[in-house]
């Protein structure tokens, strides 16, 4: 052993010198590329199974609605691409292995690989239809290709307004597919707010005579009505982390102010009290942090700050333009999307707390308005107008292309969306 | 057989094996710093230029500025039918010599004919182009100031018009001699290529027309010079990296997946002056297999990089980039 050890140290000393000649040489950064879908190649045997097709056409939209990949089937993909060198990143190989109830065996390639990278069996149940099959396909795919948790089955809620019609409370699903009413009450109601556990949203009613704090369960048609003291008139909430509390802002007597709401007892506990205008306030995911918007130091120009609630210091984090709101923590707290309005349009803007480097990811004269995180962080919603009215768009968390949500007639007005957590 | 040795002898192989690697890098590494490696060209300081006698009187009756610099103050002419650019200090010319194995002497013919401007404005593809830098002393005749003018080749041989242009102030009139600076050529064989066989050779016809009299003396470049790779200094570094950043924003594609990521792959190019690739390699990868692949196959793809820039005294660059998605472009 000692022996082979020496060996080693001669036949390394005998390198020395050619790694003297190795003289240094000059490096450059290159940080800008171009940034495109991913092309993934979809196979499904038998080709023309009726409910299989309709499974495929599922998870293929719900795949593209992420922005990350450009879907082919197989002979498309020769057909277009005959000589490119480029094979497609991934390839999915769907073989239905039973007709009812409707079971399938998916197998996952990466690129130019032999060996599969994930495979599995998914059937259909009692509780998982043909389009739920889909979604679990492509939470699934996205899982095993990328690494990151799917959005397949997540869920927006945001407000819509019909012409010369009542604003209520919408939930769509994540294709933008299945759109359902969520209020119904006699009121107009706005700025909905998911609870951590997705179990509950709450939501404001304006009514002629007040303004009230609702709270509906996402899976039922009826909600609970939270009462304040008089006098008091409140704006919007937001759940807390452990969801047994609401950040809510209360009017009174002209001024705003930020306060906690506890669930059970009904106990309110001011968190902010300025003698300038508070509101949108929302908890970053370990509550250790409140984000909110204030015009202390000019009125009627907001800006956004952070309270750390543990140390009770704020901070303000925009001071670019002359009016920024609409802040919204990222899922693991380290992002502040919020709208600032440059050159008299509103933009969509992510600030990065460890850098503090802002980033505009809308563009364009038109308004951008409203932005709220994708579950996973990787996409955003916002409502624009675009092309007039109010309507929602999806982009990815770095900008760049933008896609629809929704299919609704042009007279709808779609604004203030929320993702599900 | 090594393997046999008593075991107390290894340490002293292995540290007599260190002791003259030692001394073998300190001799390479003063060598090293005796010829830096950003010279590649040796310069020779001219001082007096005379008239040679055996060669092409009718060239230097044409030429006078070839006369003896003793004599009182010559003019340099302005209108010969083809005209050296040797008087302006701040910006020598190109000069084009070609190889000298082509064309033996012997076969050669000294013409009196002024070569055609389109020849010497394209030089043959064999040819080699060494650039002259300013040396510290000046030319040689003194020259009156009032006619100090240059006098540039026109492009279009047909309508023959030149164009002057007047020339810089001249601070000081020290004169050099070429026959002097032959000799020292003669007497440093190794580093000017210089044979017997040399001497007395003119230099091709267009330019032998123009340096009527001066005999080739082709300067060496040291091999194992010639071989090493070159830095850029910090301002053709940054023009050049510029150049580079325009250029991969256009080639290099990255799954949107990867935006604003750290993840970095370092590859290690080797590209001739006109940018063409030579040789690549992948240093470290990033440990994503898709930000790996659209690297490798933006190299498999690519033939040449932007050129490097003209002051770029090398034959070749070796550098390496460091492929990071950070910054967003859509």
């Amino acid at each position: 052993m000692l022996r082979l050890i020496i060996l080693l140290l001669l036949i390394v000393c005998g390198w020395c010198p050619s790694a003297v000649y190795a003289g240094p040489i000059d490096y450059f950064d290159i940080t800008r590329p171009k940034f495109k879908p991913l092309p993934v190649v979809i196979s499904m045997s038998p080709a023309n199974h009726l409910n299989g097709l309709y499974v495929q056409s599922v998870f293929q939209s719900n795949l593209e609605q992420t922005l990350f990949f450009q879907i082919f089937e197989e002979k498309s993909h020769a057909e277009k691409t005959p000589n490119s060198i480029d094979s497609p990143a991934f390839r999915m190989e769907m073989q239905i292995l039973q007709e009812k109830p409707l079971k399938f065996l998916f197998t996952l390639y990466g690129r130019e690989q032999e060996t599969p990278v994930a495979s599995g069996n998914l059937s259909e149940d009692k509780k998982t239809d043909l389009r739920q099959l889909g979604l679990q396909m492509a939470n699934t795919f996205i899982k095993n290709s990328l690494g990151f948790k799917g959005i397949a089955e997540s869920q927006i809620a945001y407000t819509s307004q019909k012409k010369n019609g009542r604003k209520n409370i919408m939930l769509s699903s994540y294709d933008g597919t299945n759109q359902q009413r969520f209020s119904y009450n006699l009121g107009s109601n706005n700025h909905a707010s998911w609870a951590f556990d997705n179990q509950n949203l709450l939501y404001t009613t304006f009514t002629r005579s007040n303004v009230q704090i609702a709270i509906q369960p996402s899976k039922r048609l009826r909600a609970s009505i939270l009462s304040f003291p008089d006098g008091t008139q409140p704006q919007g909430g937001s759940w807390s982390p452990r969801g047994d509390s609401i950040l809510i802002t209360l009017m009174t007597k002209g001024n705003s102010d930020i306060y906690s709401y506890q669930l059970k007892n009904r106990k309110l506990e001011r968190i902010l009290a300025w003698k300038s205008l508070e509101t949108s306030p929302s908890w970053s995911k370990d509550a250790s942090s409140i984000v909110f918007v204030s015009d202390s130091v000019r009125f009627q120009q907001p800006q956004i700050y952070i309270h750390d609630t543990t140390k009770n210091k704020t901070r303000r984090i925009t001071f670019r333009g002359k009016y920024n709101s609409s802040p919204r923590w990222s899922p693991d707290g380290t992002q502040i999307l919020y709208e600032g309005k440059r050159k008299g349009y509103f933009q969509i803007f992510k600030y990065t707390l460890s850098s503090n480097r802002h980033l505009q990811l809308t563009f364009g004269r038109f308004n951008s308005e409203k932005p709220d995180w994708s579950p996973n962080g990787k996409q955003i919603v916002f409502s624009s107008k675009r092309n007039g009215l109010s309507k929602l768009f999806l982009t990815s968390v770095h900008g760049g292309r933008m896609i629809r949500l929704t299919t609704t007639p042009k007279s709808v007005v779609e604004t203030n969306p929320v993702w599900s957590k | 057989m090594l393997l046999q040795l008593p075991l107390w002898r290894y340490p002293a192989v292995v540290i007599f094996s260190v002791l003259m690697h030692g001394i073998l890098v300190l001799i390479l590494f003063s060598e090293y710093r005796r010829d830096p490696v950003s010279t590649q060209i040796e310069w020779f300081e001219l001082r007096e230029m005379q008239l040679p006698k055996k060669n092409n009187t009718q060239a230097s009756a044409s030429s006078p500025a070839m006369a003896p610099a003793s004599k009182k103050p010559e003019r340099i002419p302005v209108k010969s039918e083809i005209t050296v650019q040797d008087s302006k200090l701040d910006e020598l010319p190109t000069v084009i010599i070609p190889p000298v194995t082509k064309k033996p002497f012997a076969e050669k013919k000294l013409t009196k004919e002024p070569a055609s401007f389109s020849e010497l404005k394209t030089p043959p593809a064999e040819e080699e182009i060494i650039t002259l830098e300013p040396i510290q002393n000046p030319i040689p005749a003194e020259v009156i100031q009032e006619d100090m003018e240059e006098t540039l080749l026109e492009t279009n041989p047909e309508t023959s018009i030149q164009q002057t242009i007047p020339v810089l102030e001249e601070k000081s009139a020290s004169v050099f001699s070429l026959d002097e600076v032959l000799q020292q050529t003669k007497n440093f064989p190794k580093k000017t290529e210089w044979n017997e066989t040399m001497e007395g050779q003119a230099v091709s016809n267009s330019l032998g027309n123009l340096l009527s009299g001066i005999r080739m003396v082709r300067l060496s470049v040291p091999k194992k010079e010639e071989e090493q790779n070159m830095r850029l200094d910090s301002l053709d570094a940054q023009t050049y990296l510029q150049d580079l950043n325009h250029f991969f924003a256009q080639h290099w594609e990255v799954p949107l997946h990867l935006a604003e990521s750290e993840l970095t792959v370092v590859v290690r190019i080797r590209i001739d002056k006109a940018g063409r690739i030579e040789k690549t390699k992948i240093e470290t990868s990033s440990g994503d297999a898709e930000l790996d692949h659209s690297v490798s196959r933006l190299l498999k793809n690519l033939q040449s990089l932007p050129s490097l820039p003209y002051s770029y005294l090398g034959h070749f660059y070796e550098f390496g980039i460091k492929f990071t998605p950070r910054d967003l472009q859509f």
